[in-house]
């Protein structure tokens, strides 16, 4: 599934933040931008983030 | 030597901790010139250890395999009163005041730290080429990179300074120097070994886990360092099992999948054919071997590279002002952190969400997947992109296509030597499991290595 999305202008918002955005850094994040924005349809809708960064794999808090 | 090799000889009285360590102070004297596996040598703290240890093992006080075995630890590891560089200018002169939870454990343990070993920029890459410390160099050909970014480990334990190394895995960074060192290479469960005092590079994908010679020797590392740590809140609860296979595995009746999604796409020849060799293996021992089909690796790629650049940069802000400090190609990627939204972060970590279960499921019907842990051995210092069945690839994004996604989902894997190709590169192969099923997964792997001979074997010279 691929859904229509805005393309970020990674060097205009590169020079805004006041980073170089150069083609080494902006390239890649073209092409994971296109990668990444034919999953985000895919997110269902009461999906929540993972947490196993707060809680442990095993969900276990005791 | 292994571990469980020297620990038999120490017991046996066959040879001392004094005697091991002074042997692998010998090889690292001899040999860190040629490799740079180690950016510091802890020889007298190593032999005051290896004292205690003698006196202890004949006093009859006895820790287990790992006591007076000698070990290094990667320098993202804290350690009390010895600099911690992360391999960055920006923690050059760090020393700790404290020993990290892996540290502690290793030492309660008996084992003796020889050294904190080399590493990629900040954990922060796959080569090890590190712009302000030098390239680590495989071994097995000083001209190619040992992997990473647990370089230093991978080369100390293949070149005989040190009997484990521990590493840390972010997105493959134990497997992949395993692999192209030839060393056995464990990331265990998330949770299942504690962060605590390790300098994190992203706090959702970072593992801690052995590199060994054996997998045996991996698993009674891992009986060491498993368990829960109040100072780590990832730390899990799950029971601490004996990781150690029995001396005889038997595969029968064992489910192993090969999964079908892009996996065995576009390898080097001699990595599919030793990855075939190693299923064949299996199923000649007796597993079930079937195909299975499991969500997209390269979908779990790309939400592994989402979560890793914005977690990395989020932890990076604190030295913004000494962001000249850093070499290009991790500059590159923590200015591409910066940029990526907080939405993409947050959806890349709903989606992780539906992957981890959509894998769990396909471990109703198997044990373990098994997987080549790169498409292509270690290449020359300085290659920044490797040419596969003639496409060009990134290096860095071609040599983590079959590890990030297993940080991602946090379940355990194992990288074991499996062949080599034909410049005697080493290759090995990945093995998957499910969240804290380490013990099975160490079985099969052990099963697999007695099959073989491919661990033994040595790089030139050594």
């Amino acid at each position: 599934m691929m859904s229509f999305y805005m393309k970020t202008d990674w060097q205009a918002l590169a020079k805004a933040k006041g980073l170089d955005g150069n083609e080494r850094v902006t390239a890649p994040l073209e092409a994971l931008e296109a990668q990444f924005r034919t999953l985000t349809p895919k997110i269902e809708l009461m999906t929540e983030p993972v947490n196993f960064y707060v809680l442990p794999l095993d969900g276990d808090r005791k | 030597m292994t571990i469980l090799e020297a620990a038999a000889a120490l017991r046996a009285g066959t040879v001392s901790s004094k005697e091991l360590t002074q042997q692998c102070l010998a090889a690292i004297d001899k040999n860190n010139t040629r490799y740079n596996a180690f950016l510091t040598v802890t020889g007298d703290f190593a032999l005051a250890q290896a004292a205690q240890a003698d006196i202890e093992l004949a006093s009859g006080t006895d820790r287990g395999p790992l006591h007076g075995i000698p070990i290094a630890l990667k320098d993202v590891f804290s350690t009390k009163g010895i600099r911690t560089t992360c391999g960055s200018l920006l923690y050059k002169d760090h020393v700790p005041d404290f020993d990290c939870a892996v540290a502690e454990k290793l030492y309660a343990a008996g084992a003796v730290m020889v050294g904190k070993a080399h590493q990629h920029e900040m954990a922060y890459g796959v080569t090890s080429n590190n712009p302000h410390f030098g390239p680590v160099r495989n071994p097995w050909n000083v001209d190619c990179v040992p992997g990473g970014s647990s370089g230093g480990s991978g080369a100390a334990v293949t070149a005989g300074m040190a009997f484990m190394a521990m590493g840390s895995d972010t997105g493959g960074s134990i497997r992949i120097p395993a692999s192209f060192c030839n060393t056995v290479g464990l990331k265990p469960t998330h949770g299942r070994v504690s962060r605590y005092g390790v300098l994190p590079l992203d706090f959702t994908l970072d593992h801690m886990g052995p590199m060994t010679r054996s997998v045996r020797d991996a698993a009674v590392c891992l009986n060491a360092l498993a368990g829960r740590d109040p100072r780590d809140e990832t730390s899990s609860y799950a029971p601490v099992e004996d990781f150690l296979p029995p001396a005889q595995v038997s595969l029968q009746g064992v489910r192993i999948g090969i999964p079908e999604a892009g996996y065995y796409d576009r390898l080097e020849p001699a990595v599919l054919a030793a990855t075939r060799h190693t299923i064949q293996t299996a199923a000649a021992l007796g597993a079930r071997v079937t195909p299975v089909e499991t969500p997209s690796l390269f979908d779990l790629n790309t939400i592994g590279r989402v979560i890793l650049l914005s977690e990395a940069s989020a932890f990076f802000e604190r030295y913004t002002d000494r962001k000249h400090l850093v070499g290009d190609d991790v500059r590159t990627l923590w200015d591409q952190g910066l940029l990526l939204s907080a939405t993409d972060y947050i959806n890349a970590q709903r989606l992780r969400r539906q992957y981890c279960e959509a894998f769990r499921r396909v471990f109703d019907s198997v044990d373990v997947l098994i997987t080549p842990c790169a498409p292509a051995t270690a290449k020359r210092i300085g290659d920044t992109t490797v040419t596969i069945d003639g496409v060009a690839e990134d290096f860095r994004l071609a040599t983590t296509r079959f590890v990030r996604g297993i940080n991602v989902l946090g379940f355990p894997a194992i990288s074991i030597p499996c062949g080599f190709d034909g410049e005697r590169m080493p290759i090995g192969a990945q093995l998957i499991a499910k969240p804290f099923a380490e013990r099975q997964l160490l079985e099969v792997a052990a099963a697999l290595e007695d099959a073989s001979s491919f661990h033994r074997e040595l790089p030139p010279g050594l």
